[in-house]
């Protein structure tokens, strides 16, 4: 699907589109299973972005359900996956939008939105965590699950376990 | 334990408070922290001056682990996350899958998992009621809760042959079927279940000590808990109606009748009203799925080899609230990325909002009324 | 039986003052034993209404019926190893269940068993209930504050809390008994009930009862106003740090402060030892334990009150009942008495 088709959008969707063309014309929206819309964008737009989405009266994303992060390690790079719905009435009908942004393996760097959805604050520090991609801004970063003198990043597929071989005793 | 620069910080904070502070660990061993829940508190007496919660004593990376199992073999591994409503967070999974893989789910095995799922709600419930007024010094109502609680267990038990941990859903619909006089159970149960509701609510909920414990503690605002990314019964409490069950109806929740109970002052009361509600339109949901059962298959047809492909985000509502998989697929039959959204880690954020300026004896209502399970916040 | 000893005494050649010591010592004896007979008792008697109170049976396997359960927990907690925390304050660690058993025996002393049979009818009776009691409080600070641990010293702050909220009330209802009897001994007020159901004090000081007994399941520390050892608050409270047969003596204590303060309660508004056909002693068992069944009803029922409510109850409602019940004991006294 190429930057400007919007048409393939379902007829209420294209209004979300159309706000997010408002300020982003560039961006690609394509629509996903179960009214789910999918942009991808880029780590220096971050924080404006997401204040957008939560400001704009007609997209008004209110409620960051989820922050995680893939690791594409044969592409490269990380992903950084925000998924953002609406709670209210008639939220139904308007779509729910995942936001994707790619960030380098070497340097993964990506701003913090925890003033924007005070949620994020735990969520981030787990992708901080497992992860390793480090959140700029963020008030407290520190790691969440893991012990806190821990080596490595686990979710990482190149994670190799550094913790010393311990003898079997059973089989 | 090699010293960090923050944990050096941290280390500075807690031993020199201000001369009338006092810091005190709060859990992991503790009795009211649900598990090992570690909340780092600065009390003054007895009022918290600061909170901060220290989780991952129980965190094994499930999701490392779901990288490198079959797609089916993830599914006992969801059952333990939240060990207290397994249906629910196998559901997510296996909806997660069942769309990558585009398996259509007959409808019996829908009905058969909005059953299993409300049956878990209210054990789920059951165990809250339990637990919370345990929490709070009733001792009895612990033991009148578990009591129901070991029944509709014998059920569970009888159709899914475990008690707690089921491993009942399959990708493409259910393991088995239900047995004959699952019906009858379960109608038998739940008219049960409806007496005993009447006396637990005589038992707890008019009660002077009870009401004055809970009203106007922990309170969370509209915005607040909207913010601090609340689900479930913590933010119907505070009169969001909102349900994935009606704003995203998923399997075939649309076709129910049933209510959203809402709260109106987000405060530890609120959510307990707002739980005991839950009890009854759990129980109109299942006397409706029980009337309409269709009959028919209760596998739909599965790829022999399972292929996930592209990603998908699925949501549930669990007894505790929203409940996510993030599901990456690269064409094998293991996921390539499986993420685990789970409510209860997202509400110990809300516990500082909450807690800050009460008295411990709030902070155990207050981690009570949110319900926390921590084996689903560490994973 | 007294006479009976007293006259051994002499024919031995002893004098008055030696045969007080003796007497008062086998007395005292006695009183333990009947504390410990009751104790463990108590202990089984707990589970056993807590059991059908919510639905099951209590203990049922360590002979028949459960009954030699609490002898197997009471070997358990003595034969375990006695711990001290290395950081506590080791003296007092040690000393404070012993002043807490103290505190609880010394109630006894007052206590009539009988119309004569009292361990020495002192004539400043109600007072020193007053002073005795406020006793425990001492060793649960003790306690708390030599385990070294924050949570003993929560809970002992909270102990202290409690007292001067709940001991106040506790004893304006003690003085409009003793304006009722005329006297402070308790075998002059067991004395002033004894005609029959109608002569009880319960009914002219209602409300009074009503003060005793809310102020005195706190200063007990039952369920609900059970603060200083708020297990789900506090981990255990003061006695955190306790185990084996220190924290045994504490739990030995507890029940016989639940006694004592039935008993009591028998004794200022219900006639005491005193009643028709059946004997004084078997009066006050009954008496008595109907009350601690009372208590034990009341914990398993309520949920546990949140310690500012607590001193919220003692100002607000508890005093100002105190005092109204005071008043009007006085009108009482000067109109009918």
């Amino acid at each position: 699907m190429s930057d400007h088709d919007t048409t393939q959008l379902p007829e209420h969707l294209q209004r979300v589109a159309a706000a997010l063309r408002d300020q982003y014309p560039q961006l690609a929206v394509e629509p996903k299973d179960g009214n789910w819309l999918e942009v991808k964008i880029s780590a220096d737009q971050s924080p404006e972005f997401f204040r957008y989405l939560k400001e704009h009266p007609g997209l008004a994303f209110d409620y960051l359900s989820d922050v995680t992060a893939v690791d594409y390690l044969e592409q490269g790079h990380f992903q950084v996956v925000y998924h953002l719905v609406r709670i209210g009435t008639n939220a139904k009908g308007r779509g729910k939008l995942v936001v994707k942004i790619d960030v380098p393996r070497d340097n993964p760097r990506v701003p913090s939105v925890v003033d924007v959805w005070p949620t994020a604050n735990f969520l981030e520090r787990e992708v901080y965590d497992l992860m390793g991609i480090t959140f700029d801004g963020h008030p407290d970063l520190r790691r969440i699950l893991m012990r806190e003198d821990w080596v490595g990043h686990p979710l990482r597929k190149d994670y190799v376990d550094q913790r010393p071989k311990r003898t079997r005793v059973t089989r | 334990m090699a010293e960090t620069a923050v944990t050096g910080q941290l280390k500075q904070e807690a031993t020199t408070p201000a001369e009338h502070e006092l810091f005190v660990n709060m859990g992991p061993q503790h009795p009211s922290t649900h598990g090992v829940l570690r909340l780092m508190l600065t009390v003054d007496g007895e009022r918290v001056l600061s909170l901060k919660p220290d989780v991952g004593y129980l965190h094994r990376c499930f999701e490392k682990i779901a990288e490198r199992r079959s797609v089916p073999m993830v599914v006992p591994y969801c059952d333990r996350t939240d060990y207290l409503a397994a249906i629910t967070s196998e559901w997510a999974y296996v909806m997660a899958a069942e769309k990558l893989m585009g398996v259509e789910v007959p409808e019996r095995a829908e009905y058969i998992r909005v059953i299993v799922g409300e049956m878990q709600r209210i054990a789920s419930h059951l165990l809250w009621f339990g637990t919370f007024a345990l929490d709070l010094g009733a001792t009895t109502a612990f033991l009148y809760s578990f009591r129901e609680r070991e029944t509709l267990f014998d059920i569970f038990q009888k159709l899914t042959g475990a008690r707690m941990l089921y491993n009942y859903l399959r990708v493409g619909g259910v393991r088995n079927d239900l047995y004959d006089g699952f019906v009858e159970d379960m109608q038998r149960y739940l008219k049960l279940l409806e007496e005993k509701l009447i006396e637990y609510n005589n038992l707890l909920t008019g009660n002077r000590i009870f009401e004055t414990r809970t009203k106007g503690v922990g309170v969370i605002s509209k915005e607040d808990a909207l913010a601090y990314g609340a689900s479930g019964p913590v933010l119907r409490g505070s009169g969001v109606p909102h349900d994935l069950r009606k704003a995203d109806p998923y399997s075939v929740y649309d076709r129910f009748e049933f209510g959203i109970p809402v709260g109106e002052h987000g405060d530890v009361y609120s959510r307990f009203v707002v739980r005991v509600q839950e009890f009854y339109e759990s129980i109109k949901i299942i006397r409706q799925a029980l009337k309409d059962l269709p009959g028919g298959p209760w596998q739909g047809d599965v790829p022999r080899r399972m292929k996930l492909v592209g990603d998908v985000y699925t949501r549930v509502e669990s007894p505790r609230g929203e409940v996510g998989v993030y599901l990456v697929g690269d064409g094998s039959d293991q996921p390539y990325r499986c993420h685990y959204r789970s409510p209860c880690f997202v509400h110990l954020q809300l516990l500082e909002p909450m807690g800050v300026g009460h008295l411990i004896a709030d902070m155990v209502a207050i981690i009570g009324s949110i319900d926390i399970v921590m084996g689903e916040v560490d994973r | 039986m007294t006479e009976l000893l007293w006259g051994a005494w002499q024919g031995w050649g002893f004098g008055q003052s030696s045969f007080n010591v003796v007497m008062g010592l086998i007395k005292g004896l006695l009183v333990c034993v009947f504390l410990a007979v009751n104790a463990l008792f108590l202990v089984y008697m707990e589970r056993k209404v807590s059991g059908y109170i919510q639905g099951r049976l209590g203990p049922m396997r360590v002979g028949p019926k459960g009954l030699l359960q609490t002898a197997a927990d009471a070997l358990k907690l003595v034969t375990k190893e006695d711990i001290i925390p290395s950081g506590a304050d080791v003296a007092v660690f040690i000393l404070a269940p012993l002043v807490f058993f103290a505190a609880a025996t010394a109630i006894w002393v007052v206590i009539p068993f009988g119309p004569q049979d009292i361990v020495q009818d002192l004539n400043i009776g109600l007072i020193y209930i007053s002073a005795v009691t406020g006793l425990s409080v001492l060793a649960i600070l003790m306690a708390g504050w030599s385990s070294n641990n924050k949570w003993s010293l929560l809970g002992a702050m909270r102990s202290a809390a409690q007292l001067v909220s709940y001991e106040i009330p506790l004893v304006l209802s003690l003085v409009a008994i003793g304006m009722m009897a005329g006297s402070l001994r308790l075998g002059d007020i067991v004395a002033a009930q004894q005609s029959g159901v109608t002569s009880w004090f319960v009914f002219p000081q209602i409300l009074g009862f009503i003060v005793f007994f809310t102020a005195g399941l706190a200063e007990i520390n039952r369920a609900p106003f059970d603060l200083p050892e708020a297990e789900s608050e506090l981990v255990a409270g003061y006695n955190t740090e306790y185990s084996g047969f220190r924290w045994a003596v504490f739990f030995l204590a507890e029940y016989a402060n639940l006694v004592a303060f039935s008993a009591l309660a028998a004794t200022f508004f219900f006639g005491g030892p005193t009643g028709p056909f059946l004997p004084p002693f078997v009066w006050f068992l009954i008496k008595t334990y109907f009350f601690i069944f009372v208590a034990m009803w009341i914990r398993w029922t309520l949920p546990r009150i949140r310690v500012d409510h607590l001193m919220n109850l003692g100002w607000y409602v508890l005093i100002p009942l105190a005092l109204i019940n005071l008043g009007w004991t006085g009108l009482y006294v000067v109109l009918w008495g």
